[in-house]
Parts: C-alpha cells; sequence; structure tokens
C-alpha cells in the first residue's frame, strides 16, 4: 500500500443511506487526506458531512466502498473488513465536547491512555493546550473555550493517527471563536496528526484548513485548497458556497466572476458599459446591482463591490466596468 | 458476492455481540409470564371454568368495567384539578401541599379500604356523629361506605397521584407560553383551564388515566374488602377456591385481552401527541398569587384528594395504631416487615441492574425487531399482579417437566423475584433508559473513540453519572414492591409473610386494629421511600 504515498487517510466510495429517508446521506463518496494536513469538510445541515466523518470514526454502517488509513484497512466491503471503532485509533471532538463531567480536566485527558505512560502524558498534554493551571478542575468549572481545548488534548493524548472534530466550534460564540481558532490550529499542528474538520462555518474553514472539500447530497463536489475552492470552483453550487458570485451566460456557457474582481468607474473608459440599477452601503464597502448595457453580456445583471468607497454613485447613473485579468471564468450549471 | 458476505458478518457481529444476547434473552424470560396466560385461552375450558361462566362471570365483567372506567375519571378530576391548582396559582401552603399530594403513593388502596370502613363503617366515629346530629335516621338510610360508591372513593384517592405528578409537569413546562397568551387575551381562569390546558395536555391525561386503569385492573384488596369481584379476584376464587389452575389462567387471558383493549384505546387517545405539546421544555409557568380568602379556597381545593387520600385513612390507622402499641404482637410484625425490607431491597437492586443492562444494550443500538421484542417485555408494568403470577406458576412448571428439578416449582423466592422483576421492570427500566438515550450515546461515543471498550465505558463513565437515575430507579420500584398484594398472595412460599400480606389477613379476618400497625409501618417506609425519590428530584433540580 506504500505506493499511496500522498495520503494518509483514503476514502473510497462510501455510501449510507438511512432507512427513513429516499435520498443517500452519503453518496459514494471518495476523500483523500495527506499526512499531517487539516483538512475541513464542509457543505449545508443535512449535506451528509457529520454522517461521513461518523463512518470514518465507525459510528455509522457504510454500505460500500472502503478506508484507509496510513496503509491500514479500516473498513473494506469487498474482503468485509470492518474494524470497530474502538480500535481503529482515531480521535474524536465532539460537537458539545462530550466531556465527562465526573472527571477532572486531567482525568478526562487521561481516559484513553494506558496507566504506564499516562502522567507523563498528560503532563505534556496539558502543557500543549496551557491548561496545567485547571487540571484539577471539573468540567462545569471551566469556560467553553477551555472545555474546546480539554476535549482537542483528550482527542489527542493517545496519540491517534487521525484527528476528527464534528462542527467543533458551534456552541462557542464568534468572539470566542476567532481567538480560539488559531490556538487550535496551533495545537493540531504541533500534535502533527492529519485532521479532519467538519463544519458549515465558512469562517471556520477558512482559519482552520489547509484543503477543504466540499458536500452537497452526499457527494463530495470539490477538494482543494481555499483559494482553488473560492476562485476556481467548478459549479454554480460550489461558486455561491464559498461567497457572492456573478454568473454571466455567453451562448451555452456559463461564466463567473467574483465581485471584488469587477472596477467600476463613472466614466465610459472601461470595457463593459451599464447602468446602476441599486446602490447600497455595506459598512466597509459599497454595492450596487448594475445592469450591463452593451456587448456580449447586455441585458445581464451584476453585483460589484467597492471597497475604496471615494467616488459613490447614485441609482440610474451610467457607469462603465473592467474584469481582472484570469477572473472570468468557465464554470458548470449543475451540482456536479 | 462480497458484498452480502459483508453485510452478513456484519449483521452476526450485532445480533450475536453479548449485549443483543443480553438484551433477547432478558426480553424472552420477561415476556414468558404474561403472554402464558393468553395460552390458556385456547386450551379447552374445565368444570369450574364452565360453572363460574353460567354463574358469576357476568358480574365480574361488570364490576370490572364500572372500576375501570368511573375511577380514571374520578381520580382524573383529583389529580388534573390539583395540579393545576399548585402550579398555576400560588397561595399560602402551596409548597408542602405539593409534597403532600403525593403522600397517597404511600398508601395502598387495600389499607384504605379498611381505614375507611373504620371510619365511615357502623361502629365508627362518623356513624357516632351522624346519630348525634339526626337521631332519628334509619338504619338503611345511613350510606354504605363499602358499597361501589365508596370502592371508586377509596380507589381514586389512592391513584389521583399518578394523574397528579404528570399533570403537573406538563402544566408547568409544556403549555406556558400558551397560557400567558391566553391570559394577555384576557382569559379567565376557569376558561384557561377548561378551553386550554386541559386540551393541550390531552394526551399527558391520557396517559395518567392509563395507568390509573392498569391499577385498577390490578387491584385485590380493596375490591375483595369491600365485597366486589373483578376479573382478578375471580382469579384468586379460581385458585384459592376451587384450586383450578386452568380455569384461573382463563380468566387471566381474559384480563390480558381487557389490558391489550385498554392499552389500544390509551394509545387512540394519545394520538396526535405533537398536537399542542411541543417536545421543547418551555420556561417553567409564572404562578399567579392568591392571598386571604382567595388563598384559602385554593388550598382548600387543591387539598381534597390528599384529604381522602392521605389524612382520612393516615389518621384512622395511625390512632388505632396508637392504641394498638401497648398489647402488640411484634414477632409477627418484625417477621413481616424484615420480609419484606429483604424481598424490596433485593429485588429493587435485582431490578435496576436489569433496567442497566437492558437500557446499556438499547442505546447500543441493535436490530429494530430486537428493540421491539424489548418494548413488549417492558408491558409488565400494565399486567395485573395476579396475570403475572399465574404465568409465573406456568413457566416454572413447564421448566419442571423440561429439567425435572423440583426447586422450580412454586412457592421458592427466586419466582416471586423473578414475578416482582417482571411487573415492575419498566419502573426502573424507564428513567434508566430515558437518560441512557438522551445524553449517554455521544459519552459512549466519546468512550469509544478513546479506545476503550463498553464494559470500560458503563462501569467508568456512565454508571458514575447516574447515580441520581439509579437512585430514582431503585426507590421507585422498591416503593411499588413494598405494598405489593396480589401476586406476593400468589407466588409466596407457604407461611411467607410480608407486611402488606400480613395486615391485608388480619384485617379480612376483620381484626382491624391489629393490622393498624404492620399497615401503618408499610405506609412509613413508603412516605421514607417518597422521601427518598423527592430527594432525588430535588438533586435533579439542582
Amino acid at each position: 500500500m506504500t505506493d499511496q504515498n500522498q495520503s494518509s487517510l483514503r476514502v473510497e466510495g462510501l455510501h449510507r443511506r438511512f432507512k427513513t429517508s429516499i435520498k443517500a446521506a452519503v453518496d459514494h463518496a471518495n476523500l483523500e487526506i495527506a499526512p499531517g494536513e487539516i483538512h475541513a469538510l464542509t457543505g449545508e445541515s443535512g449535506s451528509g458531512k457529520s454522517t461521513l466523518l461518523r463512518i470514518i470514526a465507525g459510528f455509522e454502517r457504510s454500505s460500500a466502498g472502503s478506508i484507509v488509513l496510513n496503509g491500514k484497512t479500516l473498513f473494506d466491503i469487498h474482503s468485509g473488513v470492518s474494524i470497530p471503532a474502538e480500535k481503529r485509533n482515531i480521535g474524536l471532538v465532539f460537537q458539545d465536547h462530550a466531556l465527562f463531567p465526573h472527571l477532572t480536566v486531567a482525568e478526562n485527558i487521561a481516559y484513553g491512555l494506558k496507566k504506564k505512560m499516562r502522567t507523563e502524558r498528560v503532563t505534556r498534554m496539558l502543557d500543549l493546550v496551557h491548561l496545567a493551571p485547571y487540571a484539577n478542575h471539573y468540567p462545569h468549572r471551566i469556560s467553553g473555550g477551555q472545555a474546546q481545548r480539554v476535549a482537542l488534548a483528550r482527542a489527542l493524548a493517545p496519540q491517534p493517527e487521525l484527528l476528527l472534530m464534528d462542527e467543533p466550534f458551534n456552541s462557542l460564540d464568534r468572539r470566542l471563536k476567532r481567538s480560539l481558532l488559531p490556538e487550535i490550529r496551533r495545537i493540531i499542528k504541533a500534535a502533527n496528526v492529519p485532521a479532519l474538520v467538519v463544519s458549515h462555518d465558512r469562517d471556520e474553514v477558512y482559519s482552520l484548513a489547509e484543503r477543504i472539500s466540499i458536500i452537497r447530497e452526499g457527494s463530495i463536489l470539490q477538494s482543494g485548497k481555499p483559494e482553488e475552492l473560492y476562485e476556481r470552483p467548478r459549479s454554480c453550487y460550489v461558486a455561491e458556497f464559498f461567497g457572492e458570485a456573478n454568473f454571466l451566460k455567453d451562448g451555452d456557457r456559463t461564466l463567473m466572476i467574483r465581485p471584488e474582481y469587477i472596477g467600476i468607474s463613472a466614466k465610459s473608459e472601461r470595457e463593459y458599459r451599464g447602468r446602476i440599477i441599486d446602490e447600497q452601503y455595506r459598512g466597509d464597502r459599497h454595492e450596487y446591482r448594475i445592469e450591463i448595457s452593451q456587448g456580449r453580456f447586455s441585458g445581464q445583471f451584476l453585483t460589484v463591490r467597492d471597497y475604496v468607497k471615494r467616488n459613490t454613485m447614485k441609482t440610474g447613473q451610467a457607469c462603465s466596468m473592467s474584469f481582472a485579468g484570469d477572473q472570468l471564468i468557465e464554470i458548470s450549471e449543475d451540482g456536479g | 458476492m462480497s458484498s452480502l458476505r459483508y453485510r452478513i458478518r456484519a449483521a452476526s457481529r450485532t445480533v450475536f455481540s453479548g449485549w443483543s444476547v443480553a438484551l433477547a434473552l432478558l426480553s424472552i424470560a420477561l415476556l414468558g409470564p404474561f403472554l402464558d396466560p393468553i395460552r390458556a385461552l385456547a386450551a379447552p375450558a374445565g368444570e369450574t371454568w364452565l360453572h363460574m361462566r353460567s354463574t358469576v362471570l357476568g358480574q365480574y365483567i361488570r364490576d370490572t368495567l364500572i372500576l375501570a372506567i368511573s375511577v380514571p375519571v374520578l381520580a382524573g378530576l383529583f389529580g388534573s384539578v390539583s395540579a393545576w391548582m399548585v402550579s398555576r396559582y400560588d397561595f399560602p401552603g402551596r409548597r408542602s401541599l405539593e409534597v403532600l399530594l403525593v403522600g397517597p403513593l404511600a398508601v395502598p388502596a387495600y389499607i384504605s379500604a379498611y381505614a375507611y370502613e373504620g371510619i365511615f363503617g357502623y361502629f365508627g366515629p362518623f356513624y357516632r356523629l351522624i346519630r348525634n346530629i339526626l337521631p332519628g335516621l334509619a338504619l338503611n338510610r345511613y350510606p354504605d361506605i363499602s358499597s361501589m360508591p365508596g370502592l371508586i372513593l377509596v380507589m381514586a384517592a389512592a391513584l389521583y397521584p399518578y394523574v397528579f405528578l404528570l399533570m403537573k409537569q406538563a402544566f408547568r413546562n409544556n403549555i406556558s407560553n400558551a397560557l400567558e397568551a391566553s391570559r394577555s387575551l384576557g382569559d379567565g381562569a376557569g376558561r384557561q383551564f377548561l378551553r386550554l390546558a386541559l386540551p393541550m395536555t390531552r394526551p399527558v391525561l391520557a396517559a395518567g388515566l392509563g395507568i390509573v386503569m392498569m391499577e385498577v385492573l390490578n387491584e385485590y384488596g380493596a375490591i375483595v374488602y369491600f365485597g366486589r369481584n373483578t376479573l382478578t379476584t375471580g382469579i384468586f376464587r379460581a385458585w384459592f377456591g376451587f384450586y383450578d389452575l386452568s380455569a384461573a389462567r382463563r380468566l387471566g387471558g381474559f384480563l390480558m385481552i381487557s389490558v391489550f383493549l385498554f392499552l389500544g384505546l390509551e394509545q387512540y387517545l394519545r394520538r396526535n401527541r405533537g398536537y399542542g405539546l411541543s417536545g421543547k421544555r418551555q420556561a417553567p409557568l409564572e404562578r399567579i398569587p392568591l392571598r386571604g380568602l382567595r388563598g384559602m379556597q385554593a388550598l382548600i381545593l387543591a387539598a381534597v384528594p390528599m384529604f381522602f387520600g392521605l389524612v382520612l385513612p393516615v389518621g384512622r390507622l395511625g390512632t388505632w395504631a396508637l392504641r394498638e402499641l401497648p398489647d402488640a404482637r411484634w414477632s409477627g410484625i418484625f417477621e413481616g416487615l424484615g420480609n419484606t425490607m429483604l424481598m424490596s431491597i433485593g429485588a429493587a437492586l435485582l431490578i435496576t441492574s436489569l433496567a442497566v443492562i437492558i437500557g446499556y444494550s438499547r442505546v447500543r443500538r441493535p436490530h429494530r425487531p430486537l428493540i421491539a421484542l424489548s418494548d413488549l417485555s417492558l408491558m409488565g408494568h400494565s399486567v395485573p399482579g395476579a396475570v403475572i403470577a399465574l404465568g409465573i406458576l406456568g413457566v416454572s412448571s413447564w421448566l419442571v417437566s423440561l429439567t425435572g428439578r423440583s426447586w422450580l416449582a412454586a412457592g421458592s423466592i427466586g419466582l416471586l423475584m423473578f414475578g416482582y422483576a417482571t411487573r415492575f421492570i419498566a419502573v426502573g427500566q424507564r428513567p434508566v433508559s430515558a437518560e441512557m438515550e438522551h445524553r449517554l450515546r455521544v459519552f459512549d461515543e466519546a468512550a469509544r473513540s478513546l479506545g476503550r471498550g463498553s464494559i470500560h465505558a458503563l462501569v467508568n463513565v456512565h454508571l458514575p453519572n447516574m447515580k441520581r437515575v439509579l437512585l430514582a430507579a431503585f426507590s421507585l420500584s422498591f416503593l411499588e414492591m413494598i405494598r405489593e398484594l396480589p401476586l406476593t398472595m400468589i407466588l409466596r412460599p407457604f407461611n411467607y409473610t410480608t407486611l402488606a400480606v400480613r395486615s391485608f389477613e388480619l384485617a379480612s379476618n376483620e381484626m382491624l386494629q391489629e393490622a393498624s400497625l404492620p399497615a401503618m409501618l408499610l405506609v412509613l417506609i413508603g412516605i421514607a421511600g417518597v422521601l427518598v425519590f423527592q430527594w432525588g428530584e430535588v438533586i435533579r433540580n439542582d
């Protein structure tokens, strides 16, 4: 199996349909994570991302496909292998942390450890997450951000080969999350373990992940670096998931450009001419809705963002626009 | 092909995992006793049966129906009105009354029945009072307590707490938003209760009435004492009167069928469960303060059921017991006390452990048919104790004939324990499973993801977190067992008495004053049990 050099986790063709539903929750999903990589799995709620994570963890069954972790087969429908969850050596951080309430912070971290290495490992983990002073506190006595780090330390303590995180920041408020995310990233990187983080939140995904996979109706639509998914989305769905997008028709082709890549001017000097049909002040920017009045996109609409906000224009005013070099890309219209 | 092989392997892994096997075996063992009497319906009818059918069966069925309908109605009225008063209003004495209203759970109907006879009978204080006020009242105009209406009152006053507890919970936590809306629209108290609170909590009320109905079908002592006959007392007559097990089992089979009918009726009344009651817990209802005269009126209205179910019977028993104390024969009482405590503690421990095994096996998601089987096996609480006792006798005689071991036969402590477990397992399992299914699944997964097996997780994570639930399971089932009468009467070993059996036997021989001591002890233990349980509730609400 060493020829699968670059990937630490390789998931192929996983499939799961719940009895109560017609559609599959996970539909022949493929996924690859490189050694030491933080990989985010994102999608709308109900897209199947948590189910996929639970199949990898071993809590849900798949009716097809295989899971290979560091060359070891955890699950394979063809050979009938299915390692139970407790033998997979995969660490898991739960949505509400699931810290054991009757155990202290240190005891929680020690729960998955063999006696021999317990003290040494717990001390190391407490240092790593900067919680040594709280070792003897019970979970209800620590803050949400601390609980988050304890959950992470507990999952990392037995030195898992893979870390899974299921919407780990859901219970935290925005400001806390912002300060915590770089810290979480540092801890995972220090542990040097590949991680798969399930999240529906774009900010979380961008601040944590080195690679992202987006899932819809159980299928992975696209995987890649954050900038790939944002700037080179393959479909309209992916484009809109990661931010505002303008879609333009050119014959049978569909083209996409992000609003911030469109330059706008009140003079008629630029390539595309149009008329402002709506304008809105949005705090950090001015946003214009424009109808193109000339050229191959005539009659179509655009959203343009002006972050400079120097010469604001009024509704009804004529204007001209230019598209940044290679940012007008061709895209497929359907989900695939 | 290989996919099929995988499926078979995966299926066999779940089916034959230790927990699934345990769940299947336990379910079958718990199912046997109350399915057994249904089999008896298929057997040819014997002579006793034909005799009973031509003479008394009609009357049995009539009395059963009258009681099974009118007792829940009156208990429902008692329970929901007082639940409404203590959850909607605040008045002087409200807190203490809330605890006292649960009190009748410690006073079984068969004990209440002879206390009532002592008060309202021809030699009781009430009769003397009436004679002093109305010396001319003819004896036959005087209302007889040991009549059908008297029996209905006694049983309803003993059983309303089941309705009260459920309705209080529903009024307090599930409909407060709607009630506040109705109040802001100008609805008065009566309208809020009749037009809103009752219709919205109908499924809960139906559940409460269902419990009361099952308790009526289970009741033996009070009914016999008041000289009435139901299918349940008929079982005793067939078994102890004619020694005809097959006729008794046949009656048990009929009783089982009526249980199924009533359960169906309850399910029908509980349909549209979602209607009005969102599962979400709402902010607790803000109580309306009532002071002065209105506060007194509210207190009196809410206290009526407690007066009938607790004050009257306990007052009568207490005065008898005080009078009896000097020349009580303690050896018999202590024997009964010892047996009651040992038996009930033992059985409550057994039930709590079984509840943990069943609850945990269910959390580990076995296949659906197994869950259904387990659901069915937890029905024992709806089955009259007499039917379960007959079923146990049936199962044990089958085991004896199968193995040739006579110690499996009737009259052993083991069978009695088995009977208690069958009947009361649901009492313990319900709180345990509720806790496990809602909170512990994620802990279980956390433990497994840290490489720990199921037993390690159960012992080191789940049980330490379930102390108060285990306490509730233990004390609730303990409370049921100390007062259990019909099942104990049939299954107990020869000469083995419990406090319940002893007080019932003395009372049946019209030795009411002598009966009051064991009865009073029983009530006191019951009250202690209620307090332990309430204490658990207090921890929960912390």
